[in-house]
């Protein structure tokens, strides 16, 4: 997992509701109502990347 | 962890979201009304100072009177500051207040026009205050300015347009010209100040993102530490 200090991620992964994996860009990931960003995020599951290589959630908050 | 517990933990940290930006909100509110009401005190310390320097006496013949602008200056400025500098100060933070402020503002811009003749270069406060009153970024403290300001100079444009245009006789939509320029600004500054409210939102929202995930974290490391055991 890169520890990148620039920050930042292009699109994000999580497991949908048959376990399948979901994938948003971080533009559609921050349209969704606050609610459902926060249910994401505080599932534990989300993953965060920048083009192909995974990044950290601290190194992705940081935008 | 049950799904009732990670909804209640969603529903509190968009709760805390929402409060945070409220309470950042009323921090403003509250800042800009005192900053004001430093102004409508500066205000009328300028007013009768410049009333004083420009036109301290009539005459009547022989007779030398104090000129009904220094009483202006004093009594009239003393209404306008009066009521906002309480209220700033008595109810920081209260759409009321933030709404007087911006009429009486406005109704200063009035004030300086008359004492200075009508001078066009005076209309030029208008335009600083809604500038300064667009630091509130709540629309609708400009709409009130902009309100007070239009029927301001209708009104004075009937009853005594020398004191607002410096001629006796303007043309009767002299104040059209000018509310559609106080317009043209307060579109812009409404806009900005839209703006400046959404990301006053979006702070407070990144704030509970960064919230969230932290409970994520943790209900990661909840469920590895269960696994171990």
């Amino acid at each position: 997992m890169s520890q990148d200090a620039g920050g930042g991620y292009d699109t994000i992964a999580y497991p949908g509701p048959q376990g399948e994996q979901k994938t948003l860009t971080k533009s559609d990931f921050e349209k969704l109502p606050l609610m459902d960003r926060i249910r994401l995020l505080s599932g534990g599951q989300i993953r965060f990347f920048r083009g192909s290589q995974e990044v950290a959630a601290s190194a992705a908050m940081r935008r | 962890m049950s799904d009732v517990s990670t909804e209640a933990a969603v529903q509190a940290i968009v709760a805390r979201a929402e409060e945070r930006f409220q309470q950042s909100r009323q921090a403003l509110f509250a800042s800009t009304d005192r900053l004001m009401a430093f102004l409508m005190a500066g205000q009328w310390v300028f007013a009768v100072a410049l009333a004083l320097m420009v036109s301290p006496w009539a005459w009547a013949g022989k007779t030398q009177t104090v000129h009904p602008h220094v009483w202006a200056a004093v009594v009239l400025g003393l209404v306008l500051s009066a009521m906002p500098i309480a209220l700033a100060f008595l109810r920081p933070g209260w759409v009321v207040t933030r709404h007087v402020i911006a009429a009486a503002q406005m109704l200063w811009s009035g004030l300086l026009i008359h004492l200075s003749g009508g001078r066009i270069e005076t209309h030029f406060h208008v335009f600083g205050s809604l500038g300064i009153l667009a630091g509130y970024r709540d629309w609708r403290v400009l709409a009130t300015a902009t309100v007070v300001v239009a029927g301001e100079h209708f009104v004075r444009g009937i009853v005594w347009p020398e004191s607002i245009y410096g001629i006796p006789n303007p043309e009767w939509w002299r104040f059209l010209e000018h509310a559609f320029w106080v317009v043209f600004a307060v579109v812009f500054l409404g806009f900005l100040a839209k703006r400046g409210k959404q990301e006053m939102r979006t702070l407070a929202e990144r704030g509970a993102e960064i919230e969230a995930l932290a409970e994520g974290e943790w209900r990661k490391a909840s469920v590895l530490s269960r696994a171990a055991s």
